[in-house]
């Protein structure tokens, strides 16, 4: 279930606005993911940014064991990795795709689902071929 | 950086290995206290003598510095709880050289121990543990990548899309380990195996298949370390620690890294070979750490053995097991023996090197290179052992 903390909340809250937004670093120009304290290069303290959504495939996982209870439904389904064009890697899901069609380098753009959380229903990003 | 070590000043002398597997009502600290008497016992040594004692974090949660107090040792000098994951055995090494070259300790005790499966559950369902995570890293678990499976196997994909790697080229792993653990009476799994075995076992996460992954295990591996003057009086030939380096090269999540496919054991591995003064041409005895599969083929690749991207064709005519050119975890290891981290490599490599391997020993047995592997093959060590003739 995703779970919002202090320094992550304006990625989820532009995610409930429709918008992927990353950290990044002014002194170094580049975009920092997942979502840290502090720049790793730099030290500097990060800015949000709303980025493109354009991604491309780095890789994925055909998931056929039930890592958890509520994804016994759900197996096989397909988990990933996405390279956005900001120049970051992100942990994704894909979605509106038959795992048979997926493709390593294939061109994703990001989208928006609601799923449960804790606090009541939260949206997050996914990916789908662009 | 021109890394230093106290190359053979300290040696292991003793070696405790509990029975492995599906072994229930026992915990890690049981196990730990059974593997450290049995360690202490094959070196001739008693509780008395331990002034340092060094223990492997993981899950289990007995498994801290405060194992010294169930225990009952007194008059330490050395004593923590150290956690790099699968790293980890290589670290405590490397501190245990380090303390007896400068006296901090004179024998120091060093454990892995687990007790993850209950009666009951499921072997692979008893080892995912969600650790609480806040913020985007908390999307992982929805996105459905939960423990070690999904990673690895997108890691594999990836070397897979890459190079042209196949599944079958994993499975030669794996059917090579499986020979050298049907001549390895502590196995958990001694049925010899096939390919086509291994391309017949179900997806746990694809492409990595059941026999692309690693055993769970409860039980205990300990050794014992001292200074290698005095490892010679004792009961067992001492295995002289020649080097023990530390790779984590991180994951900033830039798209200009690739830490899937190029790991921290090539630095640490270089590393290593320059402080025991060798190359890999007088390395004889390999043993990996494999939690799957594929982490034996990247590691063989980042250490040298290929190129980058030539695992497989490298591993596919079976020089890993027994008989080949390159024997590689004479014992199992972690996908066939028993998985007790970073202590599985390390215990073959000790009983091959002293000349104890029975039916499964390897003839030349002067110098081994042993590795660990923790995270998403984040965190890397690499070791080098002798024999007593090494030293």
């Amino acid at each position: 279930m995703p779970l919002p903390d202090a320094v992550s909340q304006p990625f989820f809250d532009a995610a409930a606005a429709g918008r992927l937004a990353i950290q990044h670093c002014p002194a170094c120009d580049r975009h920092i993911a997942p979502t840290r304290p502090r720049c790793p290069w730099c030290a500097h303290p990060p800015e949000w940014r709303q980025v493109s959504g354009a991604a491309t495939l780095y890789t994925f996982a055909v998931v056929h064991q039930v890592l958890h209870p509520g994804l016994h439904d759900r197996v096989p389904y397909a988990t990933a990795l996405v390279d956005l064009a900001e120049g970051v890697r992100l942990h994704a899901q894909l979605v509106d795709v038959e795992a048979s069609e997926i493709r390593i380098g294939m061109p994703l753009t990001v989208c928006f689902r609601t799923v449960p959380s804790d606090t009541g229903p939260i949206t997050i990003p996914y990916f789908r071929p662009a | 950086m021109n890394q230093r070590f106290p190359r053979g000043a300290a040696a292991i002398v003793g070696l405790g290995v509990t029975p492995m597997g599906k072994i229930y009502g026992r915990s890690a600290a049981d196990f730990a206290g059974e593997a450290i008497a049995s360690a202490l016992s094959d070196a001739g040594l008693t509780p008395h003598d331990v002034d340092g004692l060094l223990v492997n974090t993981n899950n289990a949660p007995d498994m801290t510095a405060l194992l010294q107090l169930s225990l009952g040792l007194e008059d330490l000098t050395i004593v923590n709880g150290m956690g790099a994951y699968g790293s980890t055995v290589g670290t405590m090494l490397q501190y245990a050289a380090f303390a007896i070259e400068a006296g901090l300790a004179n024998t120091i005790v060093l454990v892995y121990a687990d007790a993850p499966l209950a009666e009951g559950g499921r072997a692979g369902a008893s080892y995912v543990r969600p650790r609480p995570v806040t913020g985007v890293d908390s999307l992982r678990a929805v996105y459905g990548n939960i423990g070690a499976n999904p990673g690895y196997a997108m890691a594999a994909r990836l070397h897979m899309d890459r190079f042209g790697t196949t599944s079958e080229q994993l499975g030669a792993i794996a059917v090579a380990q499986r020979r050298w653990a049907t001549m390895n009476p502590a196995a958990q799994m001694r049925t010899p195996i096939t390919i086509e075995d291994h391309q017949t076992s179900r997806f746990i996460a694809e492409p990595l298949r059941l026999l692309d992954c690693c055993l769970v295990s409860n039980g205990a591996v300990a050794v014992v370390v001292t200074a290698a003057d005095r490892a010679r009086d004792l009961r067992q030939p001492p295995v002289p620690i020649l080097a023990a380096a530390q790779a984590a090269p991180g994951d900033t999540g830039s798209t200009d890294a690739e830490p899937y496919l190029y790991t921290g054991a090539r630095v640490s591995g270089r590393a290593a070979l320059a402080m025991a003064e060798i190359t890999l041409d007088d390395v004889q005895l390999l043993e990996l750490y494999d939690c799957y599969t594929y982490t034996v083929l990247v590691t063989l690749e980042d250490y040298g053995f290929c190129a980058k991207g030539e695992g497989g064709s490298f591993v596919q005519d079976g020089r890993l097991g027994p008989g080949g050119t390159l024997p590689t975890n004479t014992g199992g290891g972690q996908l066939s023996g028993y998985y007790m981290w970073g202590m599985t490599p390390l215990a073959e490599a000790v009983i091959q090197l002293r000349g104890q391997a029975g039916e499964r020993q390897v003839a030349d047995h002067d110098v081994a290179l042993v590795s660990g592997n923790g995270g998403l093959l984040g965190f890397h060590a690499t070791i080098v052992l002798g024999s007593a003739a090494a030293a």
